[in-house]
């Protein structure tokens, strides 16, 4: 009867190996607890210090690939650390903007902070899911804090609008998840990744084609619509736009790179979609993601807006990426680490003046170039990064992925998304140009009046974008270096 | 003999319970028939050896999620709704995919019942109690732990978006 | 299998019985009256208060939106007793094999969701005023 392998020392380990994630837990609880009794003040730091904490421990945790821990639920090695280290660092980027603009708006919500940790902690429980279980329970915990996010400013109409829409399509999407996983251990008899790649399973499922192609685009459909791939897409802009601006951020960056490495997993590790119809399928809808994203992204007339459609442009180039196999995955990181970057800049310092320059329009923003100077010119290095003009980082990433995916001798492809990207120059542009070249005749400040964390947290951001586009071996050789351990991955169970 | 009957018994009510969900213009009284609908597909899951899904049914579905429903109705002080509008495209397309799913339910189920199989529940100890608190308590560990976090983000939600809005 | 104790939907025809006695206990009491007792109606005993105030209004009122944000959280802590029960139903099983283990999963859990608890108290969500 005892035969499973059930012991202290066992369970000891396994806590060890997902420490980042229980010092995550515990910051949250912590967060909750401060909250309620009233020390508000603090939570952002002891959010900050928990992120960095905790992405301080994965990344000395290194180890090949196929550590899992509790059974078989999670990888903890290969890509696991880095990942996670990835995702801390967005929330904590997202903590520079996020006081600051609930100060600004004199909505004083001291609950986000633990959401914060938790939706990082869901993040990267479906990243580093060694199991479907987990990958459905990690979605769900990111997918609970991103609604509360999109409807957190209950008073307003736009919020409640993107909290509902979230809200029923997400759980839509989760339930195709759930379904599709359901029918695959339908047949299967398991949800185990390792159990999924053994040979056994392999034959039941290609008895089984049928069957699970159906599960498996199910759980692709769940998935595309967590990074909003094309036909998935449509709730992008609006969601977006009643979301607090740096959490609208957060949304764009976290969740889709936890999302998309998710993906990343079941298509190279497990093999999902090869051999069968459903990988073209990911690459038609990158293809019509990129060209969908980068041309309505050019017809809009509110920033904020033109972000959401430039982000859905951006999970395309990604979505391409990921076809190609192995470098690939390694092109997806980068590209995700230096999107988390300058994608959170860009937001937070929308956030920034947002109360100033109301409501994002485009308009509005008309001479911002004399009115604040140096704001003006670091948030165009931010548009500069993400339309992919050398020598800034997005670039680099551009770069890599497209490299990736002409190795692959998808050639066809790697034109459709340059010059997909060529558009996306245009209307990043845009915005610089009416910030630069169109008078307002009013008085002039460096800066817009806000306060030191998030113009620190602006610096920080410009640095590292600056730099990584000149030096993108700084985060390209870890990923590589963890990335190597993978191929002879196929881990075996305790 | 005893389940034949039962299986009738519980199959009737359900469908009536439905069909009562979906023709009683007072909304109290289609949520109520829901109830009658969710006990028999309780009764259902028994005879399925699926206890577990029995009792959750009963415990979440006919208890919690039920409270839910009615406290929308009476947040939204819904009246008895009034006599339906004509019969238009949209409703002839929902009529036509109604049509179309119950016509592959019934294909489905009789190709199933030609095959002579059982249900898979039946032969396993799949649906009972005792190996689904045996799997939580042993190699779903830490799924199991994890859930809580998703309760917790969900209370904090609730908190968030439903408390009134006072700004400390 | 050591745990298929199943017998059959049989086993759960008693149970039945006592809801349909039950549901027809319910009826019987209720109509009995109407049946056995004197009926005499009269336009004042048709009134809702009989020397009082006439009613204004349906008496359907409409709720406050806090009743709803209770029954929200009595959702989420009923979520917590379903895990509990295939627990406690495996609870002496687990423990013959694995020792006091399974109870501290268990309090660990709840533990967690006592912070929600004591979070939820502090921000007044159980307040009714």
């Amino acid at each position: 009867m005892n035969s499973f392998p059930f012991s202290i020392a066992e369970l000891a380990l396994s806590s060890q190996y997902v420490l980042p994630l229980l010092i995550l837990l515990g910051a949250g609880l912590l967060l909750m607890l401060l909250d309620a009794f009233g020390a508000a003040k603090f939570l952002p730091w002891v959010a900050g210090a928990a992120f960095l904490l905790s992405a301080g421990v994965a990344w000395t945790q290194g180890a090949p690939a196929g550590r899992l821990a509790f059974f078989g639920m999670m990888e903890t090695g290969g890509i696991a650390p880095i990942v996670h280290a990835f995702l801390c660092l967005s929330g904590l980027l997202t903590l520079f903007f996020l006081s600051d603009y609930l100060d600004r708006h004199d909505r004083h919500i001291s609950d986000v902070y633990a959401l914060l940790v938790f939706a990082v902690l869901g993040m990267s429980l479906m990243a580093n899911a060694h199991d479907l279980i987990m990958t459905f329970i990690g979605l769900e915990t990111m997918s609970m804090c991103l609604y509360i996010f999109a409807a957190l400013f209950k008073t307003e109409l736009k919020s409640n609008e993107a909290g509902l829409k979230y809200f029923l399509l997400g759980s839509f999407a989760s339930a195709f998840l759930l379904y599709g996983i359901a029918l695959i251990y339908g047949i299967t008899g398991t949800t185990n990744f390792s159990l999924l790649a053994s040979p056994e399973r392999i034959e039941i499922i290609q008895s089984q084609q049928t069957v699970f192609y159906v599960g498996a685009g199910m759980l692709l459909v769940g998935l595309l619509f967590k990074v909003s791939a094309f036909p998935f897409h449509f709730w992008t802009p609006d969601v977006y736009e009643g979301t607090p601006t740096p959490l609208a951020g957060f949304m764009a960056t976290g969740s889709k790179m936890a999302t998309f490495v998710a993906l990343g997993t079941l298509m190279h590790q497990l093999d999902m979609f090869q051999n069968t119809k459903l990988l073209s399928v990911v690459g038609l809808a990158s293809l019509l993601t990129m060209i969908y994203g980068n041309i309505v992204a050019s017809r809009q007339q509110n920033i904020k807006r033109m972000l959401a459609y430039s982000s859905i442009a951006h999970s395309g180039y990604v979505l391409l990426g990921l076809c190609a196999s192995q470098s690939g995955m390694e092109a997806m990181l980068f590209y995700m680490f230096i999107y988390t970057l300058m994608n959170i800049g860009a937001f937070g310092m929308l956030g920034m003046v947002e109360h100033d320059y109301p409501d994002t329009e485009l308009e509005n923003w008309r001479g911002m170039g004399q009115k604040a100077p140096l704001f003006a010119v670091a948030f165009s290095l931010f548009l500069f990064s993400l339309a992919g003009i050398p020598p800034l980082a997005g670039f680099m990433g551009k770069y890599e992925i497209f490299i990736a995916v002409i190795r692959e001798g998808l050639l066809l492809p790697a034109i459709v998304g340059i010059l997909a990207s060529i558009v996306g120059v245009y209307y990043y542009l845009r915005v610089i140009v009416v910030m630069f070249f169109s008078k307002s005749g009013e008085t002039s400040a460096l800066l817009p009046s806000a306060s030191r964390i998030p113009l620190a947290g602006a610096a920080i951001l410009v640095v590292l974008v600056l730099v990584l586009g000149i030096f993108p071996s700084l985060i390209l050789n870890p990923i590589t270096q963890a990335l190597s351990g993978l191929s002879q991955a196929t881990a075996v169970l305790p | 003999m005893v389940e034949i009957i039962l299986f009738w018994l519980f199959s009737i009510l359900g469908i009536a319970g439905a069909v009562g969900l979906i023709f009683n213009r007072n909304p109290i009284y289609a949520a109520l028939s829901l109830i009658i609908n969710f006990f028999s597909i309780a009764g259902l899951y028994l005879s399925l050896r699926a206890e577990f899904l029995a009792v959750i049914q009963i415990l979440v579905y006919a208890g919690a999620i039920m409270v839910l429903f009615l406290f929308v109705i009476m947040l939204l002080n819904l009246q008895t709704e009034e006599k339906a509008e004509k019969f238009d495209a949209k409703r002839g397309i929902a009529f036509l995919f109604g049509l179309a799913f119950a016509a592959e339910m019934i294909y489905a189920l009789r190709s199933f019942a030609s095959e002579g199989q059982t249900p898979l529940a039946a032969q396993f100890d799949y649906g009972q109690v005792e190996p689904i608190g045996r799997s939580l308590m042993t190699s779903f560990l830490f799924p199991f732990e994890m859930i809580s976090v998703v309760l917790l983000a969900a209370l904090i939600g609730a908190i968030v978006v439903a408390r009134k809005h006072t700004y400390t | 299998m050591p745990f298929l104790l199943y017998t059959g939907i049989s086993a759960y025809v008693p149970l039945f019985l006592l809801i349909i006695a039950g549901i027809g206990l319910g009826f019987l009491l209720a109509n009995l009256s109407v049946i056995l007792g004197p009926s005499r109606p009269g336009i004042k005993k048709g009134l809702t208060y009989e020397s009082g105030m006439d009613p204004v209004g349906t008496g359907h009122e409409r709720f406050s939106v806090k009743f709803y944000l209770v029954a929200m959280l009595f959702i989420l802590f009923d979520i917590e007793v379903v895990f509990m029960y295939p627990w406690a139903v495996q609870f002496r099983q687990l423990t013959q094999e694995f020792g006091m283990f399974p109870f501290w999963e268990m309090i660990t859990f709840v533990l967690i969701l006592f912070v929600g608890y004591i979070y939820m108290y502090k921000k007044g969500g159980l307040r009714w005023a």
